[in-house]
This record gives structure tokens, C-alpha cells and sequence, in this order.
């Protein structure tokens, strides 16, 4: 997967701006190039927990253009690796692209995140 | 007809359409008949006779769920919007190897099994050290929410001092918070409280303000609060009535529980200001929604150091008793007959709160079939090993409590 600097600085700007609370969003992705990051609204504000939330009707809109989406959100603290309740919610999406950003570490991961556990995605 | 849009996660089940069409008066009339239509979707849209935990489901923009749920009608030509729910998060905050303070290592305290303990081996029961947090006792939690949330709201800034009625451990919390953060802080307690509360407390590096030792802990409380209505450069941090108590347990001691274990049927907590009961009890609530929040309470008349009795008359304004699901009174004399047994059995040296702690645990675990119990320990016996009670011979445990204020 590769993330652009513009797109990763916009990710980090929005995961700085929620601090002390972690950040969500969707990254579009047309192949495997990111092109644009949505901001979106944790619903269940807290610095180790989130809920994304986005306006719905938008949502479906991005749903009909022909690009992937992969949820991000930022760990406060913690390396940017899938957490036993972002493994255990991963829901519809797993098999997914999935993106988290540590706030702390400064740092941007990709993942594949299934029920059963996750593997890296490289990024670029 | 309703047009439901469907997102790029689901679209393998309806044959890659964006929008299909299902028929119906109601969200779940429209939802059966979509399942219908569409077999595959199946347990994906509709579990349990509800929508699926990982499906969202809109009408006219606003969540269902936000409405009358499935029952929900559906206006003729309305679109419904299914997307694809998403939460996570890191669930718990990540302690470095090395701390560039010692605020960091304030949480994430252990879990340990009481097998001695527990009066049966189909039921565990686990203990929740808060002992080892940095000051000794689960305060700190408490005193690092209460300050931070009040610099974050812009309440508490440079130059401002802080004042709190207390003679026990969320003084001296407080003590190391405002010395790492650079506030000065001074206790008001009881004249009668122990000196070794008092020597920690200036060790600590705050200053002492005596009330009568006649009015007890709310004779503390009426000259803090004068104090500060005299002196606007007091802030009064509070923990009876701040918000900050309860949400400290919420996001850390509940969340922390509720991460490593897969099962709770019980939580123990003692009755102080209700800040662990509420908080803890709150978040266990959310991944556990059958678990009893049970608090130890104070048999009236018979203080146990740490503890509240609301029959005493002063119910803190951040406890809410209709969310207390169980209430057990507990003896001085039962307090501390479980805290020595907790050392002899299980090597743990607790507070008296802990004994009452463990005393209620026990007895709620003989209650059940099988399970789990979780009790939270307040504290270590360091602070109070001035105390008679731990060799006293049983009987003579409640003349050795009967005269000092240790909390």
C-alpha cells in the first residue's frame, strides 16, 4: 500500500487534533495508492477506545465510487499494531486494508485484521 | 418499494449491486424481505431477531437504533442506508519500558487468583492489586484524573494552589500529582487522624490544616470548603462530587478488568466515594451486562477505615446507589479477620478496605453455582501497620479501631 505525505500528514494532524482521544477515518484508496483521507467522528470519544462515525448518506456515497476503503485510527500511546478489541470488532471489515497511526511513535501501519489474528500490509 | 444502498463490504452477497430493493412497513419487515431476496446476507444484517452488532443501519440519515430500532416504519420511497459498523481502539494504555514519569505508571495494576480464598473451585476469584500503583493505592488514579481534567478545562493553571479535605490516601495522591506538576497542595483533616498519615502527607511535600477531631471527616470537609469561598486562588479538586473520579475507573480500572478477563459475574468494590462502583462497574456493564456490582459497606456505627456508611448521612453527589446492584454490610471485626487471612493464605498484605473487600467477594462467590469474582483492593497494609489489629487476638480487634480517623 502506498500513502502519500500529503495523505499520512493529514492522518496525523487529525489523530494530534482529537488528542488526549483516539482519532478515526477512512482512507479511499484507488488500488493500492491512498488518495484521500475522510476525517471522520469517534462516536465513543476516549483515549483507548473508538467508534466511527461518519454523516451516512456521504458514507454510501464513497461506498458508490470505485475505490477501496480501510478504516484508520490513531493509538495515543501505543505501537500501531491491532489490539485484542480491534481484532475482536473487526467485524465487516476484516480481511480489509487497516490503518493505524501511534500518536506517540509518530508512526503509520498497514494490516489485514480476519478474527483470527492480522498480518502487516507493506507500506510505502 | 424501499431502495436499500448497499456498501462495497457486503456487495459479494448481492451480486455486486450498489442498491437492491426490498418491500416492507417496517425496518424489519424491509430487512427479512432483503434477507430473502438475498439468502447470503443471512446473519450478516439480522441476528437474534436484532440488526448484527457489525451492520448499521439508517433511515432518512439517522441510525435506528436511534429511533424504534427494527420496529422502526419506513415512509414509501425512503432509502435505507446499511453500512458497515467499525470500533476498536487500543484498549488500554501501553506502559513503556522505561517512564519518562512517574504519572505514567499511574494503572494497569495486576490481576491475581485468590484460589485460597475462594470458598469453592467452580468459582475464581480474582484480586485487582491497586496497592501497586505509585503512592500505594488506587487514589492515584483519581488524583491524576481529577488534576488533568482540571488543567484541560482550563480550571486549574500555574499559580493556583490546591486544597482537599482528606487525611488518607487521596492526599497523599495528590501530594505526588501536584509535586510533578508544580501546585502547591494542603490537606485539611481531622485533628485525630495518625500521625503516620500526617508525616507521609508532609513527606510528600504537603501542607496540614487541622479540623476538630469532634467533627470527623465532614468537619474536614465544611473548613475546606470555607477555605476556599474565603480564597479564589484554591482550587478544590473534590473526588465526592468530581467526575473526573468515576471516569478514572471507567476508562482505567473497568476497561483494564474487562480486557483481561473473558468473564465477570461479580465486581467488589468498596463503598468510599463510589467512584470505583460507579466508574468500574459502569464499563464491566457494557462487556459483561449480566455482572452484579456489589459494594462493601460499612456496618453503621462501625467504621471501617476507608469505607462510607450512607447511613451516616453524606452521600456523595457522583454515587449513584440505584446502579449498586447488591450492598453488603460489613464489620469492622470481619474487615479485618479477612485481611489477616488474605496475608496468611494468599501472601497479599492489603488495607482494611481490602478486607472488606475480600470478605464481601467471599461471600458472594459462596452464593454461586460457578463464576467469576473480581475484588478490588483499595490498598496495601504499609500504611496501617501501626495499627493493634493485625496481632490482636480476635476479640480484641474493635477497641484497637475505635479512636483514630485513618481515612
Amino acid at each position: 500500500m502506498v500513502i502519500p505525505a500529503a495523505v499520512r500528514a493529514a492522518i496525523a494532524e487529525h489523530a494530534r487534533a482529537e488528542l488526549p482521544n483516539e482519532a478515526c477515518g477512512l482512507l479511499l484508496l484507488d488500488g493500492d495508492q491512498a488518495v484521500e483521507y475522510v476525517a471522520g467522528e469517534n462516536a465513543s470519544p476516549s483515549p483507548y477506545f473508538f467508534e466511527l462515525r461518519l454523516d451516512p448518506v456521504a458514507w454510501a456515497d464513497i461506498g458508490d465510487r470505485d475505490l477501496e476503503q480501510a478504516v484508520v485510527h490513531s493509538h495515543v500511546s501505543a505501537p500501531p499494531r491491532p489490539s485484542r478489541t480491534d481484532v475482536e470488532r473487526i467485524g465487516l471489515w476484516r480481511d480489509r486494508p487497516y490503518v493505524i497511526y501511534s500518536v506517540r511513535l509518530d508512526e503509520l501501519a498497514a494490516w489485514r485484521v480476519s478474527p483470527d489474528g492480522y498480518e502487516p500490509l507493506p507500506l510505502a | 418499494m424501499t431502495v436499500v444502498r448497499i456498501p462495497p463490504t457486503l456487495r459479494g452477497e448481492v451480486g455486486g449491486a450498489r442498491q437492491v430493493e426490498a418491500s416492507g412497513e417496517t425496518v424489519r419487515d424491509v430487512l427479512e424481505d432483503l434477507v430473502e431476496r438475498h439468502p447470503a446476507l443471512g446473519n450478516q444484517i439480522l441476528t437474534n431477531g436484532g440488526i448484527a452488532p457489525f451492520v448499521n443501519v439508517y433511515l432518512g440519515g439517522e441510525d435506528v437504533r436511534t429511533m424504534d430500532g427494527l420496529d422502526t416504519t419506513v415512509p414509501d420511497g425512503e432509502t435505507l442506508i446499511l453500512l458497515p459498523a467499525m470500533a476498536g481502539g487500543s484498549s488500554q494504555p501501553w506502559t513503556p519500558a522505561v517512564a519518562r514519569s512517574l504519572l505514567d505508571l499511574v494503572g494497569q495494576t495486576p490481576l491475581v487468583e485468590l484460589p485460597r480464598i475462594s470458598p469453592k473451585e467452580s468459582v475464581t476469584i480474582y484480586a485487582k492489586l491497586e496497592g501497586q500503583n505509585p503512592t500505594g493505592s488506587i487514589k492515584d488514579r483519581v488524583a491524576k484524573a481529577m488534576i488533568e481534567a482540571a488543567e484541560a478545562s482550563g480550571e486549574l493553571e500555574p499559580g493556583r494552589a490546591l486544597l482537599e479535605p482528606t487525611s488518607g490516601n487521596t492526599g497523599i495522591s495528590l501530594a505526588l500529582v501536584a509535586a510533578l506538576k508544580g501546585y502547591p497542595l494542603t490537606c485539611v483533616l481531622p485533628e485525630n487522624a495518625t500521625e503516620e498519615r500526617k508525616r507521609l502527607l508532609r513527606l510528600y511535600g504537603a501542607d496540614i490544616v487541622h479540623s476538630p477531631a469532634s467533627e470527623g471527616s465532614n468537619g474536614a470537609v465544611r473548613l475546606a470548603l470555607e477555605m476556599a469561598e474565603a480564597d479564589p486562588r484554591w482550587f478544590v479538586p473534590f473526588q465526592y462530587a468530581n467526575e473526573a473520579n468515576p471516569r478514572a475507573h471507567y476508562e482505567g480500572t473497568g476497561a483494564e478488568i474487562a480486557t483481561a478477563l473473558d468473564r465477570v459475574d461479580v465486581l467488589v468494590a468498596g463503598l468510599g466515594t463510589g467512584g470505583t462502583l460507579m466508574g468500574a462497574g459502569e464499563r464491566l456493564r457494557e462487556t459483561f451486562p449480566d455482572v452484579v456490582i456489589a459494594a462493601a459497606e460499612p456496618l453503621p456505627g462501625d467504621p471501617v477505615m476507608g469505607l462510607r456508611s450512607l447511613d451516616d448521612g453524606y452521600v456523595p453527589p457522583i454515587l449513584d446507589v440505584s446502579r449498586l446492584d447488591r450492598k453488603v454490610l460489613v464489620s469492622n471485626e470481619q474487615s479485618v479477620a479477612a485481611v489477616r487471612e488474605l496475608l496468611r493464605l494468599e501472601g497479599i498484605l492489603g488495607g482494611v478496605s481490602a478486607g472488606a473487600a475480600i470478605h464481601v467477594a467471599r461471600r458472594l462467590a459462596a452464593e454461586l453455582d460457578e463464576g467469576v469474582v473480581v475484588a478490588i483492593l483499595a490498598d496495601g497494609g504499609w500504611k496501617y501497620l501501626s495499627a493493634d489489629f493485625w496481632d490482636a487476638p480476635e476479640a480484641g480487634v474493635e477497641q484497637s479501631m475505635e479512636s483514630t480517623v485513618w481515612w
